[in-house]
């Protein structure tokens, strides 16, 4: 009997839409797995659009992965010192001068760095891409870095996320 | 009975057994013996060692073929690499809202841009906010 209700259960779970189960998972596992069918699809639009091989494809994904991580320790540092400086800068305490100086610096230089690294990432992927792909992956790739801002501001600013059609 | 004679007397004990024992014969006797039962062996605990040997061998050979073989730490796929690190400060609506945006094969090129909000007059987005309210 109880066999019979975990198969019932099983053949329910089975016919439940995927988008449903999906919707079931706790947030944090839910936004997981969204990150990974975004990746995949945008490993298979630069595959498709830039025409590459299996190879060239697990290189420039190897090569991406690395600036991708490099970008992540800048951006974790860029959060500390904007929290340094929001302390530093807190209403009704005296700020130290100095200290907000070498957070200013450390910010500007910080962001010069940062941008840097996009400079790094078309060098590295000259020894992957001809000068073509690497106009298609830049274009690809920043219509996806704004699409992704124009949903953290909608947000910032109390907007429901723009929908957008699929191109 | 002096101390010699004592000696001597007990030097002649045995002799009688041993003039009638044929040395030949009993060696003959004792190899054929041997021959037919070899010496006993501890053969209980090697043969249970080699019983438990070979369990052991049959279930790694067991392990190896149902599990898979796991990648060396830090040997990621290239395929499970994570590029995309604009991806980490959206939400899970925010990120489905982001896969729907992008089509799914080439069949469906992503060419015609739509135009991104800040490039929306006031009208426009107003109307966009209204349709999104439903």
């Amino acid at each position: 009997m109880r066999f019979l209700g975990l198969l019932t259960l099983a053949a329910l779970g089975g016919a439940l839409p995927l988008r449903a189960q999906d919707s079931m998972l706790p947030e944090p596992l839910r936004a997981e797995r969204l990150r990974q069918q975004i990746e995949l699809r945008f490993g298979e639009r630069l595959k498709e659009e830039l025409g590459l091989s299996e190879e060239q494809a697990a290189r420039l994904r190897v090569s991406l992965a690395g600036i991708a991580a490099r970008r992540r320790v800048m951006e974790g540092d860029e959060r500390r010192l904007r929290q340094a400086l929001a302390a530093q800068l807190r209403p009704g305490v005296a700020a130290n001068s100095d200290s907000v100086a070498k957070l200013v610096d450390a910010l500007t230089s910080h962001r010069v760095a940062f941008a840097q690294t996009f400079r790094d990432e078309m060098r590295e992927l000259s020894g992957i891409l001809n000068p073509v792909q690497r106009g298609q992956y830049l274009l690809l790739r920043d219509r996806l870095m704004q699409r992704a801002q124009e949903l953290q501001q909608a947000r910032n600013q109390g907007l429901a996320p723009p929908r957008r059609p699929r191109p | 009975m002096t101390e010699e004679e004592l000696l001597q007397s007990a030097a002649k004990l045995g002799e009688d057994a041993v003039s009638g024992l044929d040395e030949q014969r009993v060696a003959r006797a004792v190899l054929e013996r041997l021959a037919s039962e070899p010496v006993a062996t501890p053969r209980r605990v090697g043969s249970t060692v080699r019983w438990l040997a070979g369990v052991a061998a049959v279930a790694a050979a067991v392990l190896l073929l149902v599990k898979p073989p796991t990648p060396p730490p830090g040997a990621a796929s290239p395929a499970s690499l994570s590029v995309l690190h604009e991806l980490d400060d959206l939400s899970a609506s925010e990120l489905q809202l982001l896969l729907e945006s992008m089509p799914a094969s080439a069949a469906a090129p992503a060419h015609p841009d739509p135009a991104p909000l800040d490039e929306l007059d006031t009208k426009s987005l107003e109307r966009l906010l209204r349709s999104l309210e439903g």
